[in-house]
């Protein structure tokens, strides 16, 4: 595995917010729908990336959404002679840009538009998470009532052009918020369906 | 009697003539075609602008009574979706009748067309779904998909050199770490 230069810690924070009596519900199966076609629905907010600063750090709020299996998956890798993997039948919402680039989806937290506070805090970086799914693919996810904070991944950079060396911090926090919140209820879906 | 330098210029003149003609010809032909085709274009317009118009009107018939059955309903916004489509005025292409779960922002500031994503019948899917669009002018070069646990703890190594990658493949890596057993799920 290829790791980069700035890299300083990974912190497995799915050891607190994840645990055997409350285990990551993977049995919800949210199935998506990804439309790539050009569509131009809302102005972005456009914010310039503040430059690194001596002693400054940065953060961002990432979501990884995961659309759990169903149980059609569940069967097919309970099946011994499928033998399917849990691993090929759990999907991952990603960006893919210029071919071979992955990324989460998410940003960094702005105090201005995504409200003041401890940004250690998940609290803090939620709104900032929500913000940028919204802006990157008009997805709401507000109504996701858990976020389980599962993965922080810090770097440190040395700030260009300072004698001697300093260092600054980005810190990227991964979520996983529960998007099965997003789907509507059966009687919703039928009330609306029976319209048709 | 014409001498031979005559002869050569009266021929070079007759030659330029033909090619001179030959070009005109050319250029009419090409006039000709390319007025049939604006002519064709803006036929389909024409066309085209009574089908929209003709659509929007039996969209506003259909949506006013349709909002007057659904007063008491509330249902979840992302469904109404299907309704709202029917309603818009400026949307052109075939209402969607199938349960598409929108999710759209509600505070975000709102553009002419910032409306609603009108999906068309034919593309959408059968059963619920969280619809993504990802496409806009500022991540033009961006899609997204859907790749499994499986698929990403094989990716191309070579795309770790990229910070938002290697973060990826962080998360991928740490779930494949923790076996999954805090999921809930036994693996065999």
């Amino acid at each position: 595995m290829y790791i980069t230069p700035d890299f300083a810690k990974s912190v497995s924070s799915w050891l607190h917010t994840v645990s055997l009596e409350e285990p990551l519900p993977l049995d919800h199966h949210v199935p998506f729908t990804c439309d790539n076609e050009f569509r131009e629905i809302i102005d972005p907010v456009n914010i310039e990336a503040p430059a690194l600063q001596v002693d400054h750090t940065r953060w961002f709020a990432k979501v990884a959404l995961l659309t759990g299996y169903s149980a059609d998956d569940y069967d097919e890798i309970m099946d011994s002679e499928k033998q399917k993997d849990l691993t090929q039948k759990l999907k991952f919402i990603v960006q893919r840009q210029d071919r071979s680039q992955l990324m989460l989806l998410g940003g960094e937290w702005e105090p201005t538009l995504d409200g003041d506070g401890d940004p250690a805090q998940d609290a803090t970086l939620i709104p900032a998470a929500i913000r940028h799914a919204r802006e990157q693919i008009q997805l709401d996810l507000s109504p996701c009532t858990r976020w389980y904070r599962f993965l922080e991944i810090h770097y440190h950079r040395v700030v260009p052009n300072t004698v001697p060396a300093m260092v600054a911090r980005d810190i990227t926090v991964v979520f996983l918020p529960s998007v099965w919140d997003l789907l509507p209820s059966m009687d919703e879906v039928s009330s609306v369906t029976s319209y048709f | 009697m014409a001498t031979w330098e005559q002869r050569e210029h009266t021929k070079l003149k007759r030659q330029k003539d033909k090619e001179e003609r030959a070009r005109l010809e050319r250029e009419k032909i090409e006039k000709e075609r390319l007025e049939k085709q604006d002519k064709e274009r803006i036929e389909k317009e024409k066309q085209e602008k009574e089908r929209i118009e003709k659509e929007k009107l039996e969209a506003a018939a259909t949506s006013e009574s349709t909002e007057q059955q659904d007063e008491s309903v509330n249902t979840n916004q992302s469904i109404e979706q299907t309704n709202e489509q029917a309603a818009a005025p400026e949307t052109a292409e075939p209402v969607t009748t199938q349960p598409v779960t929108e999710t759209k922002p509600e505070s975000e500031p709102t553009s002419k067309s910032e409306s609603e994503i009108v999906v068309d019948k034919s593309k959408a899917p059968k059963d619920v779904t969280i619809y993504l669009n990802t496409k806009r002018e500022k991540f033009l070069n961006r899609k997204t998909a859907q790749l499994s646990l499986d698929g990403l703890l094989d990716y191309d190594y070579e795309g770790d050199r990229w910070e938002p990658t290697f973060e990826v493949r962080r998360l991928v890596g740490v779930l494949s770490i923790m076996g999954l057993t805090f999921s809930g799920f036994f693996v065999c």
